[in-house]
């Protein structure tokens, strides 16, 4: 008997196990962390000896791959005397304003946000990406995020919750972005 | 910044042999040395890194007046300070290759 009660914990753990893998491994789980990844890696580019920004341009241009020339990008406002969001029309736009981030902000580590079903789950468990069929061809994603950075000129680093709502077209490319980030508090030393 | 590892090892070096002149001049060199770190890093709006070379630069003043006057003991005590901003920079601006060398981060 209990070699029978061991076999089905086993075999329901291993139920589990598959399910978890399954939403990890799902697309939109995966355009989800590719958008992460590739925001994150804008600063991971060096100086040279001689003071030179070098390895700026191809990480900007691995962000721009993921949109279409026409996108519509809702971003939070940068300039410090913006209020509200800044909407930015085409893909020339959106590109000024990734590259603001990668020239402007170091230790980049935005990351999705955690949940169990529980009501203190917020710290572990699935990175949810919720996802929807567009009406007019292609697919939207929206998951949490928590976003952490540093200015560049002074290392002050800053901490937001946030929320990322994506619009795909049916060529697979980001036709609409909306970047939430509330309460941005500077992280200090205790 | 490739000079400043050994001018600060032959600072040590001349501090704990109580050879002040010596010392003043190693103090006078990474005067030098983090004048031109500054200056490096002063057009790409990295106010921290200007900071350190800054505070390195007038902790080698500090060192250097010490080393002249053969009071050791001052001079020891602002060196162990100033060092760190060594490591304080070292920790936002360099990283290594893993290969025997280094990159400057931004």
């Amino acid at each position: 008997m209990p070699r029978l009660v061991f076999s089905i914990l086993l075999g329901l753990l291993a139920v589990i196990e598959v399910q978890a893998q399954a939403a990890a491994d799902s697309p939109e789980q995966k355009l989800a962390e590719e958008w992460i990844q590739r925001l994150n890696a804008l600063d991971e580019w060096y100086l040279s000896v001689d003071g030179k920004e070098e390895g700026v341009e191809p990480l900007v241009n691995s962000m721009m791959d993921l949109y279409a020339p026409e996108v519509l990008a809702e971003v939070p406002p940068y300039d410090k005397d913006q209020i509200g969001p800044v909407m930015l029309r085409g893909k020339d736009n959106v590109r000024k304003w990734v590259e603001r981030i990668a020239r402007s902000q170091v230790r980049l580590n935005y990351i999705v946000k955690r949940q169990t079903e529980g009501p203190t789950g917020d710290y572990e468990g699935w990175r949810l990406v919720y996802s929807a069929k567009l009406p007019w061809g292609g697919n939207a994603i929206a998951f949490q995020i928590i976003g952490v950075w540093s200015l560049r000129e002074d290392r002050r680093r800053y901490m937001a919750p946030g929320a990322v709502f994506i619009q795909y077209g049916p060529d697979g490319k980001i036709r609409r972005l909306r970047l939430l980030l509330g309460e941005i508090d500077q992280i200090v030393p205790l | 910044m490739k000079d400043v590892g050994e001018t600060w090892a032959s600072l040590k070096k001349n501090l704990d042999s109580n050879a002040g002149a010596a010392a003043a001049a190693d103090a006078a060199k990474l005067q030098s040395l983090f004048a031109e770190t500054e200056a490096f890093w002063a057009p790409l709006n990295t106010f921290d890194a200007v900071n350190f070379a800054k505070r390195v630069q007038e902790g080698a003043g500090v060192i250097g007046a010490a080393a002249k006057s053969n009071d050791m003991k001052a001079a020891l005590t602002s060196y162990a300070a100033t060092q760190k901003n060594c490591g304080n920079c070292h920790l936002a601006h360099r990283e290594d290759t893993g290969k025997g060398g280094f990159l400057i981060r931004p």
